[in-house]
């Protein structure tokens, strides 16, 4: 029966691991969403410097939670949002704002696919 | 390479961890869900190994999933008869006072020849010698010969047993170190140890490769041999 104890007390805890890091990333989507979108709107509203503030916030922010994330999410998506996030500073200081928007909404859409990914509903279990 | 030195060496560890989770069962004769447990933890440990972009967690949930899931259904068929009969399923009887059931064969897809082959493992050759052959859920055959065929046992002589006959001999001496727990065992100290050695030839016990004694104290001394 120990054995049955222990199995019962590794499953809660993995139960537990399960629901934290879908916390975590259900905090940081939204978190970083947030900043995507507030970028998106200080562009349309040509303010440059409000965005290029806001983009190296986005920046740091990113940074602080890669190194988590990488833990329990796939890498390649990861690598992927990392090197989307290296373009966005340069192409504002170039003013390539066409370029800097295309890889904003592609951080915001790679954001949204791996909270999707990970939520445990029908179309991810089967 | 350091990355998949260390994951290999995690991963290699929680193998471990969930074998001893699992019991020693796992480890003798499989039964269908254990067999399944096995093959894929084996496959699943692979994946984070090799590809480095898959979290280690990736590797560690599943495995160790399993391992708890075996351990739950290993309660359940513990605890419940249908349970048992669903999960592992039951022994078939292949052969019936010397006579095979052919139906039954034919279900578990058992060959005349795997027949013939278990029945030669378990020191059996001829069909008509069997009172009853079972297979059993893990998949052996298990045999219960005729009385004219089975072999002479003490009870059927009407032997009793001698002292010690029913302790099997222990290992006192194992490549040079002493265990202290086979001498308990064994009712013997340390002094009937020594005084053994010396009256053998012996100084110490660092020359012997192996010593075993029973409860009677016979022992049988095998010395070891110098290194070329």
């Amino acid at each position: 029966m120990k054995r049955f104890y222990f199995s019962l007390f590794i499953i809660a805890l993995m139960v537990a691991l399960s629901i934290f890091t879908l916390n975590h990333l259900y905090k940081t989507k939204n978190q970083l969403i947030e900043k995507i979108d507030s970028i998106a709107f200080s562009i349309q509203g040509n303010d440059k410097s409000a965005a290029a503030q806001k983009t190296k916030e986005l920046t740091d922010a990113w940074k602080q939670v890669e190194p988590q994330m990488i833990r329990y999410v796939r890498h390649s998506e990861i690598d992927l949002i990392t090197s989307i996030v290296a373009r966005l500073e340069p192409l504002l200081i170039y003013q390539n704002t066409s370029e800097f928007m295309a890889n904003l909404n592609e951080m915001r859409t790679m954001v949204e696919h791996v909270w999707e990914s990970e939520v445990p509903n029908f179309t991810n279990l089967f | 390479m350091f990355v998949i030195f260390f994951r290999t060496i995690i991963l290699y560890l929680i193998i471990v961890l969930g074998l001893r989770i699992m019991g020693k069962r796992q480890l003798g004769e499989l039964q269908p869900a254990e067999l399944v447990v096995t093959i894929l933890i084996s496959n699943i440990a692979t994946l984070p190994i090799e590809d480095t972009n898959v979290p280690l967690i990736g590797g560690v949930i599943p495995i160790l999933t399993l391992v708890c899931s075996e351990v739950l259904v290993s309660a359940l068929t513990l605890k419940s008869k249908t349970a048992r009969k669903i999960i592992s399923g039951n022994p078939k009887i292949l052969i019936r006072d010397g006579k095979i059931d052919q139906k039954e064969m034919r279900n578990l897809r058992f060959s005349i020849d795997d027949l013939m082959e278990q029945l030669r493992t378990n020191k059996v050759f001829n069909i008509q010698d069997v009172a009853f052959a079972i297979v059993e859920t893990t998949g052996k055959l298990s045999i219960y010969q005729k009385f004219d065929s089975q072999n002479v046992t003490a009870s059927m002589l009407n032997l009793t047993a001698r002292p010690g006959d029913e302790a099997p001999p222990a290992i006192i001496i194992s490549d040079g170190k002493v265990i202290d727990d086979s001498l308990k065992y064994c009712n013997l100290r340390q002094e009937w140890l020594d005084k053994t050695l010396k009256q053998n030839g012996y100084d110490s016990p660092k020359e012997i490769f192996l010593m075993t004694c029973n409860r009677e104290a016979n022992y049988t001394i095998v010395k070891k041999e110098k290194k070329k």
